[in-house]
């Protein structure tokens, strides 16, 4: 068994460390040990207040905690059609917000003027307790993440919802950690960006982008769900809509009609 | 015209009201500035500003002639606060002591009455009057002490009235009957015959803490650690009496005499250490320290009956949980933008909804049920340009909306919403709304004036 050399030990990430740790083991072992550390990594946002269902279990499935978790940044790209990803973030408030969670919406002063305001019955229909909705308009960005992460770590929220802002990495990641600290699951609503902008970085635990797709005119709200980025995940693509009669989202079928083939 | 002299000028026989060209004949190398009535009266309100270390009544005192003679002044009521500075000769030694460091020369006395206070400060000698002394040692003044009009005074003095002991032995009414009421009133007051309240400057507050520093303080630690302090004394006393804050205010003066004020809302009767002072948290950056800061005073301008909860009713107690962090958002972002959404039972889409405080428990009214709504609302509704003809059912093919042109592919309608006429909003018209899709899947709710004009508008998005 070879010896574990330290040879000018300094500082050492974290690392290199464990793979110096795995010198000693046999190719089984370690390939036993990295699975029990992908393990722990994907579950450890788990500890802090477990996961929602979204209760469609194909997406449910393809996520590696088997639903979304809470005390988390989750990221929703409404570049495409901002009122769909904002149907779609409400919808996930209200998942998070059952039994009569409070959620804190934060939003960017200019956005009054420029994609209307959330409508209050509307998000009643998506199942979201309208009167448990703290609205904040701020003017600059500073103040909305700060307002954001007030609330993230003030453990009287079970959600909070930011719309208008785009953070860099450094944002993402105190948002990321307030929610850990606090518990509550943070829900970015992202602007469309510029054309020629550099590719997003963000320590979100999930990215979500939602285009709409036209309908029949059964009235329902159909919308392409693409799970752009899963930390310890694979990628989705799903279109789900919106039943009326349940109060719920589900998978559209395939077969009813040609949608999902012309989406494709 | 003289309007205010020094001490050195008053030495050399220059009287206030002199006119300049005598003055200037009288001492020839006489420096004089151009009157600032303004900028005096500010500087006499900072002042008081600063007057309030001593005690919650000042008030400015420029009434009568003491604003055109130059010889206006403050009215500090220290009944009761005097033995916090060791007595009132000490009270008066350090209001002196510290006026003079900031290059103030002042007159200060202490009386029974504000009436006598403020003839002894002008004419009198040494500090105090003592109780019981005031009329044998006023007598010996001259008449301008009494805080006449001018014209009086000179009246006074051409029939030989030139000191206050002259007026006590007159009978009143004849007084009366040729100077009018004020001259009697005015001695009564000095003598405590008549009432002569101080109006204060800012109402008194009955809560309120202080913290005196011998040596200024300057560091953010500590200003933080004599706020807590002062919380810490404040809000027992409050919580004893059954009240909450609604309003705070934190003072702190500085050794330079600039006064920083700093006040704080909460939504719900507070009187909890550690929620008060996170709201102190983000503004106790705000003050500049410069050279230090002697007094803090925490007074409780605004306090309500505190509403204890009782642990089992669950939604109370929700709401009361929130209050901290929203007073915590309300301070830093302002009181009007954290909001809630509340329903209202009504047809018109805009009036079904109320923005409400973010604290107010919800009213009965349930959200409306069963229709499309939008999960975007714009307002106002912006107005569509049809360039498409409109199909059987009336609803346009295609329309222009900010720039980009949508080409209807299907759409749903209409669903008429008649304008609240009981409100008197007969006048808008009724309203078809449709619900329409573009080829990209993209939903709007549009509608289509019932009146002449026959506008299209887009009124929402759908998700």
């Amino acid at each position: 068994m070879p010896r574990l050399t330290m040879a000018g030990d300094g500082i050492r990430t974290k690392h290199e460390q464990l793979s110096l740790g795995f010198c000693r083991m046999t190719a089984k072992e370690t390939a036993k040990n990295f699975a029990e550390i992908r393990r722990r990594f994907q579950q450890a946002p788990l500890r802090a207040g477990g996961c929602a269902s979204l209760g469609i279990p194909a997406i449910d499935q393809t996520l590696p905690w088997h639903g979304l978790p809470r005390g988390c940044l989750h990221e929703i790209d409404g570049a495409a059609n901002e009122a769909a990803a904002m149907g779609f973030v409400v919808w996930l408030a209200a998942l998070f917000c059952e039994r009569g969670g409070w959620a804190l919406w934060c939003r960017g002063e200019r956005r009054r003027e420029a994609v209307g305001q959330p409508y209050g019955p509307a998000l009643a229909h998506f199942g979201l307790d309208t009167e448990r909705v703290v609205f904040v308009t701020t003017e600059t960005a500073k103040d909305l993440l700060w307002a954001m992460e007030e609330g993230l770590r003030a453990r009287r929220f079970a959600v909070v919802i930011g719309e208008g802002v785009s953070p860099d990495l450094i944002q993402t990641r105190r948002l990321q950690l307030a929610a850990e600290t606090g518990g509550a699951t943070a829900l970015m609503l992202l602007p469309s960006q510029a054309s020629g902008a550099q590719p997003r970085i963000s320590a979100a635990m999930t990215r979500w982008s939602v285009h709409a797709c036209a309908a029949d005119s059964s009235l329902r709200h159909r919308w392409q769900v693409q799970l752009e980025r899963c930390r310890g995940g694979a990628h989705g693509l799903w279109q789900v809509e919106w039943n009326d009669e349940a109060l719920r989202l589900d998978l559209s079928s395939p077969l009813a009609d040609g949608l999902l083939a012309a989406a494709e | 015209m003289l309007t205010a002299i020094d001490r050195a000028a008053a030495a050399r026989g220059l009287t206030i009201g002199q006119r300049l060209a005598d003055a200037r004949a009288l001492i020839p190398g006489l420096r004089t500035e151009a009157a600032a009535p303004m900028a005096d009266a500010d500087a006499l309100e900072r002042l008081a500003d600063w007057c309030h270390r001593y005690t919650p009544g000042v008030a400015v005192d420029d009434r009568g002639d003491h604003r055109e003679n130059g010889t206006a002044g403050l009215m500090l009521d220290i009944t009761g606060c005097a033995h916090l500075f060791g007595g009132e000769a000490a009270l008066i030694e350090d209001l002196l002591a510290r006026l003079s460091r900031f290059q103030v020369t002042a007159y200060a006395a202490a009386a029974d009455t504000p009436g006598a206070a403020c003839a002894w400060a002008r004419f009198g000698e040494g500090p105090i009057l003592e109780p019981g002394q005031s009329r044998a040692k006023l007598a010996a003044l001259p008449i301008e002490s009494i805080r006449l009009e001018r014209e009086l005074t000179v009246q006074l003095r051409r029939l030989g009235l030139r000191q206050v002991g002259d007026l006590f032995n007159l009978p009143r009414a004849p007084v009366t009957a040729r100077f009018g009421a004020a001259v009697l009133r005015r001695l009564d007051q000095i003598f405590g015959r008549a009432d002569e309240p101080i109006s204060p400057r800012r109402p008194v507050p009955l809560w309120q803490e202080r913290l005196t520093f011998p040596d200024g303080i300057g560091r953010r630690e500590d200003i933080d650690l004599a706020t807590r302090k002062l919380l810490e004394d404040l809000c027992p006393k409050l919580e004893k009496a059954g009240r909450g804050v609604r309003i705070l205010t934190l003072d702190c003066y500085r050794l330079d005499g600039v006064v920083q004020t700093i006040t704080i809302g909460t939504g719900k009767p507070v009187c909890a250490v550690a929620h008060l002072m996170r709201l102190f948290d983000e503004n106790l950056g705000a003050i500049a320290p410069g050279f230090g800061i002697e007094v803090m005073i925490l007074s409780a301008t605004a306090t309500d009956p505190l509403v204890l909860y009782q642990d089992g009713l669950m939604a109370a107690r929700a709401e009361h949980d929130l209050s901290d962090v929203i007073d915590r958002l309300k301070t830093r972002l302002g009181p009007k933008r954290v909001r809630r959404l509340m329903p209202r039972e009504s047809y018109c889409p805009e009036r079904a909804v109320v923005v409400a405080p973010a604290l107010k428990t919800p009213g009965a009214a349930p959200w409306l049920r069963g229709k499309l709504r939008p999960v975007q609302l714009l307002s106002p509704p912006e107005p569509l340009e049809i360039h498409q003809p409109a199909d059987e059912d009336g609803v346009p093919r295609g329309f222009r909306w900010r720039r980009s042109d949508y080409r209807v592919l299907c759409a749903e309608g209409p669903e008429r919403i008649e304008p609240e006429w009981w409100r008197g909003e007969a006048t808008q018209g009724a309203r078809d709304y449709f619900w329409v899709q573009d080829s990209t899947g993209r939903r709007f709710w549009i509608y289509q004036t019932r009146d002449t004009q026959r506008g299209w508008y887009l009124h929402g998005l759908f998700a």
